[in-house]
């Protein structure tokens, strides 16, 4: 079963752990595979919402369906698993939320649809390199951004986050590089090539 | 970054225009010995490709900052609570 059919959502299968303790219960899975990689799910929860407080409820939220599904993982790419996981579960609660939303326009609850978007000004002149990369990456199109959630924020390789996605390795260098030109052009629009040089 | 210096200048052996294809995989490590030891000579001597490395370097690294370690600690000791709970 290929690394990528393992993160889609199906009917759950049990599989032989490959690694670690040769017999696990589903708590000592959760424990050796996912604990581990909170930092990495909590980074890139942070990617993919507005907020901090909602990133950290998100990977709450991820963390509870990982323990409640922890049983059908297979043992392959534990990280790459984790991160569909935080993505489906922000894609299920954007689509609980959005008539909320719609309906409310008073609410607090934005969920990543700025309801205080500064002025152009204000972006300009708050602009720090840290913050322009991190509303270039949520800018990005989808496809661009789970590439470099994959390599930058996950730190899989090329070669890894190629058999996570089912694409061609030559298709996670095209999207990822483009993805960064486009993030280093966001930059220099605002100014900045370089901490030290700006 | 492509003009008249990409199309002269070889630091390295190896072109400016050369080296724009090459620089986030020399970042990423994901190229051969070889090739990485010819950008890295490169970068050593040109400083546009220099900046252009420092700049892409930067993007990485701001991408890869760790998150907040309270954040981490509250949800580590909340997936505790999880895995404490007792199995049916």
């Amino acid at each position: 079963m290929t690394a990528a059919a393992a993160l889609a959502d199906r009917p759950p299968r049990v599989v032989a752990v490959e690694d670690g303790p040769s017999v696990l219960t589903g708590q000592d899975r959760f424990t050796h595979y996912v604990v581990p990689e909170i930092g990495v799910m909590l980074r890139v929860a942070r990617s993919i919402t507005a907020h901090g407080a909602e990133a950290e409820d998100l990977v709450q939220d991820s963390l509870l369906r990982a323990f409640k599904s922890i049983d059908s993982f297979d043992g392959k790419h534990p990280r790459a698993w984790l991160l569909t996981i935080v993505r489906n579960t922000h894609i299920n609660r954007n689509r609980r939320r959005r008539p909320t939303l719609l309906d409310d326009p008073d609410s607090t609850d934005t969920a990543g649809l700025a309801d205080h978007a500064p002025s152009g000004e204000e972006q300009y002149l708050d602009a720090t390199f840290d913050s322009v990369v991190e509303d270039a990456l949520r800018n990005l199109s989808d496809d661009a951004r789970r590439v470099v959630e994959l390599v930058d924020l996950a730190d899989l390789s090329y070669a890894e986050a190629a058999e996570v996605l089912d694409v061609p390795v030559g298709t996670v260098m095209s999207r990822l590089h483009r993805a960064r030109r486009r993030i280093r052009d966001d930059l220099a629009t605002h100014g900045i090539t370089s901490r030290n040089l700006s | 970054m492509k003009g008249l210096l990409g199309r002269f200048r070889r630091p390295g052996g190896i072109s400016c225009a050369r080296v724009q294809d090459l620089v986030q995989g020399y970042l990423d490590g994901e190229l051969s010995a070889p090739d990485r030891a010819r950008l890295t000579q490169h970068l050593d001597r040109c400083q546009p490709c220099g900046i252009e490395a420092a700049t892409y370097r930067e993007i990485k690294a701001s991408l890869a900052a760790p998150a907040e370690p309270e954040a981490v600690d509250r949800l580590t000791r909340y997936a505790a609570t999880l895995s404490s709970e007792p199995s049916d």
